[in-house]
């Protein structure tokens, strides 16, 4: 990868990246350094990562610093099974897109991550394995149980409202 | 020979199909080669195989499936799902409006289902992209101004390194270039004001310059005015300086510690010859820093190579390095400031701004 492929990959997903890491970890401050850390990897490895792979790469890269972050700050979250229907209804939504962030926010760390990168970079099961270390059919597991969350959730937000 | 004109064509095609025996095949070769009109129509047979056949296939066969299980009511979810994922197959999808026509309650169920795609927010940007570029595509801006101010500091501090010490107008201040020649030492270089004032402080003659400096407790610095530790002997052949000559607007940097140790020695039996540029001023400094040391005097430094860089010089070339390191840091583009010394006598002939591609040398004057 040159020097202005590796700056056009700045411009192309560091949105993207920064985006899918803000979402997990709700910190503008550490999405910004795993995206930095993120970038000055690849930089490190600019001459051995093609192009075409950059994407994957930097996903790959971010989502593992990630984890190595939830970790070192004990900050992983498992959902039990009572949280799945504990919604709180004390909160008032002003469009269904408020009342999705809120729900995803609710999804475990792994769930979220999966769905969020099949629906905002819209890649395959076996790309998200690939990043998330996960196998396809666990991939294809866990978004099926995050969109059964997400429709309980909205349905009965809008029950309420 | 059963090959003739009026059926070779048959002979042709069976050989391009692979089926003429080999007995047939050499009777074929002789008919060709009797008829080589018809080699020509021969060849042609070998380009009319089809071959594209694989290419044409027909894309609606999804619609014509069944599914096996059906949609229901417990598996719907994973149809809905799946629908939502954009992964049911065509034949299921008609299944699955067929099944949602037929149960009205699980169109709110689908709706829902829906509602849970994603979709990014895209007033969430990372704004400090300009960060994470690397080399050319950095600011243009910002490599311009920081080059711009990275040559005014090499250029001023050029001159200022580089810049004539001002005589005094009396002319009692002309500083001397000094060289101490001794059997047991190097030439050595000591400047020192020429001053009616000033005794010159001797060194024996017979005391080699050698053993002067293994005698050098001699307690010449401290801040009271001549006041040497009196269990240690002074030679006869120093003499403390009362008398400061500021030169030049710099020197009065150097004032308060030439006042605060209040020496000046000269070693006696030297050659003087006229000399005034900036390294007078740094000798006489770095000079004067010795006389800071109890374990330093003027024997004991007129017998030790003079420093190469002295303190001003020296803080002017490593604010110029540290300033191209800051701009290297902070544009990605190649900036260093160095030294470059005479090969020979290993002193500093330039000061040298490098840009990567081009080289910007700025000699230090004689």
């Amino acid at each position: 990868m040159t020097v202005e492929e590796f700056n056009t990959c700045v411009d192309m997903y560091a949105d993207n990246l920064y985006r899918f890491i803000l979402k997990n970890v709700k910190d503008t401050d550490k999405a910004k350094d795993i995206v930095q850390d993120t970038y000055e990897k690849l930089w490190l490895k600019v001459s051995d990562v093609k192009s075409t792979n950059a994407k994957s790469y930097m996903f790959t890269t971010a989502y593992r610093t990630m984890i190595d972050k939830f970790r070192s700050d004990n900050k992983q979250e498992r959902l039990e099974d009572s949280h799945l229907y504990s919604h709180s209804h004390t909160k008032q939504y002003s469009d269904l897109k408020e009342l999705l962030n809120e729900a995803v926010s609710k999804l475990p760390e792994i769930q979220r991550s999966v769905i969020m990168l099949r629906d905002y970079e819209g890649y395959e099961y076996k790309e998200i394995g690939e990043i998330t270390g996960l196998h396809e059919s666990q991939v294809k597991v866990y978004i099926f149980r995050a969109r059964t969350f997400l429709k309980k959730y909205i349905g009965s937000m809008e029950a309420v409202v | 020979m059963n090959i003739n004109i009026n059926n070779y064509e048959a002979y042709f095609l069976d050989y391009h199909e692979g089926s003429l025996s080999p007995a047939l095949v050499k009777e074929l070769m002789e008919f060709i080669s009797q008829h080589p009109e018809l080699k020509e129509e021969f060849e042609s047979f070998e380009q009319v195989t089809l071959t594209d056949r694989e290419n044409i296939n027909f894309d609606k066969k999804e619609l014509l499936k069944k599914s096996v299980t059906g949609i229901n009511a417990a598996n719907f979810d994973e149809h809905a799902i799946q629908f939502v994922e954009g992964t049911l197959p065509v034949c299921l999808q008609n299944e699955l409006k067929t099944f949602i026509s037929q149960n009205p309650q699980y169109k709110k169920e689908l709706e829902l289902y829906s509602k849970t795609k994603l979709v990014p927010d895209t007033n969430i940007v990372f704004e400090d992209k300009d960060l994470l570029k690397k080399g050319k595509k950095r600011s243009v801006v910002l490599f311009y101004w920081s080059a711009a101010a990275s040559v005014a500091i090499i250029i001023g501090a050029y001159f200022f390194l580089n810049r004539s010490v001002v005589p005094a107008p009396n002319g009692n201040n002309i500083v001397k270039h000094t060289q101490v020649k001794d059997s047991n030492t190097v030439v050595k270089k000591i400047v020192t004001p020429i001053d009616s004032n000033v005794v010159a402080p001797k060194i024996a003659p017979n005391i080699p310059v050698k053993n002067a400096v293994r005698n050098n407790s001699v307690a010449l610095n401290g801040t009271a005015k001549k006041r040497h530790r009196k269990d240690i002997a002074v030679p006869n052949n120093y003499k403390d300086e009362t008398q400061v000559a500021v030169r030049s607007k710099n020197e009065i940097l150097l004032l308060p510690f030439r006042l605060q140790n209040n020496i000046s020695l000269v070693p006696e039996n030297i050659q003087t010859t006229s000399y005034s540029n900036f390294q007078d001023t740094t000798l006489i400094f770095a000079w004067m820093k010795k006389y800071n040391s109890v374990n330093n005097n003027p024997v004991n430094y007129a017998t030790t190579d003079e420093p190469k860089d002295y303190k001003r010089s020296k803080f002017l070339y490593l604010l110029a390095k540290y300033t191209c390191k800051g701009l290297h840091k902070i544009t990605g583009q190649h900036i260093e400031f160095q030294k470059k010394y005479d090969s020979d006598t290993t002193n500093i002939i330039a000061y040298q701004l490098d840009l990567g591609n081009k080289k910007i040398n700025f000699p230090v004057k004689e």
